[in-house]
């Protein structure tokens, strides 16, 4: 593996020497079976800290112990814990890694979960963006719930034409938009126009029409194709009204956006501070990633961030990084979990929340309710 | 014969497309490829890589860019700006979004 994502300060030397300590006492509580894998990973990776975590946080989580699937495991922020929880000495490994590129520092564990100093940050509003099934619905679904489930008012937004979010989140419907009722026509200099109806505010709209999904979270779609295209217009230009006035304060959005470049990506994503382009380890994920950071940079500002979906090798994350010019903010896992739950229709989440790539996605909300923190 | 491919983002259209184009242009067929994407990647399916697929120029930024004939026949914009892709196949890219300007909803 080559220089783990988030740099670590550690010597390999010295981290080798702590992950054979680590690899000591883990036998007393874990048995030798994860002793050993331990001590593989600390053979193999010049960064075992990181990998151990990533380890453990496999074990912990009952799965078969997958070495080459978890990639560059630093992309498992807050498996530090796990590590303490089970070594019962928290200031024994003295970095954990968070993948954020080379912005990113490695810093000391801290004894507060990184899930848990979210709580104090103010509600985020992210966008998923990216190349046509790199796996934003996925991973927007699952963000949005394990946000919720650190107790905040989560918006799971849709605005993707094709279905998605619904089944990631595990909403059983999946028309959850609002009714042609909430628009009016109106006359806007001798031409017919569209708004919301007299009196409905954005964020009554989101607060009327929104469907409860699992964890809390709040879902809406707004944007579906719903028939012909002149069907949809007139609605589509009200419904982004509420895009404008969106619930604020305490609210944090999550957004599922269209595939690839489409022109409306911004028009539709106009609420978001960051745009989250999840892109795999291929190059027309790649190129893809490099147009839409090109596209939000004409547009303005917004911060535009890398995840990196489905790796697979060890430098797959920042291979991502590197080849969309994006800073990296985490990466998940090819998970066959993920597939399986694609096949039947539900959530990963409620598949099984202890999967690699669920673990990566908790990692995620962390880094970016850190970033947040910094900024 | 004209073939559309279409499907849900992820779904395998732009392999299948790539894989059709080459597969009709091997068995002696004059092959147009038509990327009609407006993040158009059907390049990197063919085989002309990542690098020579950022850098075609759409048909429709070709017209644009002014010198050339808006009454230019469908035939003489694909001549013109098509693009050589293995066993014979001819690519050309529709069109590909260049500004954030809000368009249709």
């Amino acid at each position: 593996m080559g220089r783990p994502v988030g740099g670590s300060p550690v010597s390999g030397e010295l981290a080798f020497v702590e992950v054979l300590e680590l690899a000591q006492r883990l036998e007393q509580v874990a048995g030798p079976f994860l002793a050993d894998a331990v001590h593989r990973e600390a053979e193999v990776h010049n960064d075992p800290v990181t990998h151990l975590h990533a380890v453990i946080a496999e074990h912990r989580d009952g799965h078969v112990l997958r070495r080459s699937v978890h990639g560059d495991a630093g992309v498992l922020v807050g498996t530090a814990e796990k590590l303490d929880d089970l070594t019962g000495q928290p200031e024994t490994h003295a970095h954990t890694s968070l993948t954020m590129g080379d912005a990113a520092q490695s810093r000391p564990v801290r004894s507060r979960s990184p899930l848990r100093r979210l709580a104090r940050v103010a509600g985020m509003r992210v966008a998923f963006v990216g190349k046509g099934g790199a796996g934003k619905s996925s991973l927007a679904g699952t963000f949005a719930r394990i946000l919720a489930g650190t107790g905040r008012n989560v918006l799971a937004l849709d605005s993707d034409p094709m279905p998605g979010m619904a089944f990631s989140l595990g909403v059983a419907q999946t028309d959850s938009g609002l009714p042609d009722s909430a628009v009016e026509e109106y006359d806007h200099e001798g031409r017919t126009a569209y708004r919301l109806r007299e009196g409905l505010t954005g964020t009554e709209a989101v607060l009327q029409y929104a469907t409860a999904g699992p964890d809390g979270v709040h879902f809406l779609q707004l944007g579906k194709a719903r028939g012909m295209r002149w069907r949809n217009t007139r609605a589509h230009f009200a419904f982004q009204r509420v895009l404008d006035d969106l619930p604020g304060e305490g609210w944090s959005v999550v957004g599922d956006l269209p595939g690839g470049t489409r022109q409306p990506f911004l028009t539709w994503g106009r609420y978001a501070e960051t745009f989250l382009v999840v892109a795999e380890p291929t190059p027309a994920s790649w190129l893809t990633g490099r147009r839409l950071a090109k596209l939000a940079a004409m547009q303005g500002t917004p911060r535009v961030v890398v995840v990196a979906n489905k790796v697979r090798e060890s430098h797959d994350a920042e291979l991502v990084s590197q080849r969309t010019g994006l800073p990296l903010v985490g990466a998940v896992p090819m998970d066959p979990t993920v597939r399986e739950a694609d096949r039947l229709g539900c959530a990963v989440l409620d598949l099984d929340p202890g999967c690699p790539s669920v673990t990566a996605v908790r990692s995620l909300v962390a880094a970016l309710g850190e970033v947040k923190e910094t900024r | 014969m004209k073939i559309a491919v279409v499907g849900k983002g992820g779904s395998g259209k732009t392999t299948t497309a790539a894989v059709l184009a080459r597969t009709f242009a091997r068995s002696g067929h004059s092959t147009l490829a038509l990327d009609c994407d407006s993040n158009p990647n059907l390049g990197i399916s063919l085989g002309i890589g990542e690098q020579a697929t950022e850098d075609l120029l759409s048909v429709r930024d070709a017209v644009d860019a002014g010198d050339q004939e808006h009454a230019a026949s469908a035939d003489d914009l694909v001549d013109r700006f098509g693009f050589e892709a293995p066993d014979g196949v001819r690519l050309a890219v529709v069109t590909a979004i260049q500004n954030p300007q809000p368009g249709c909803p």
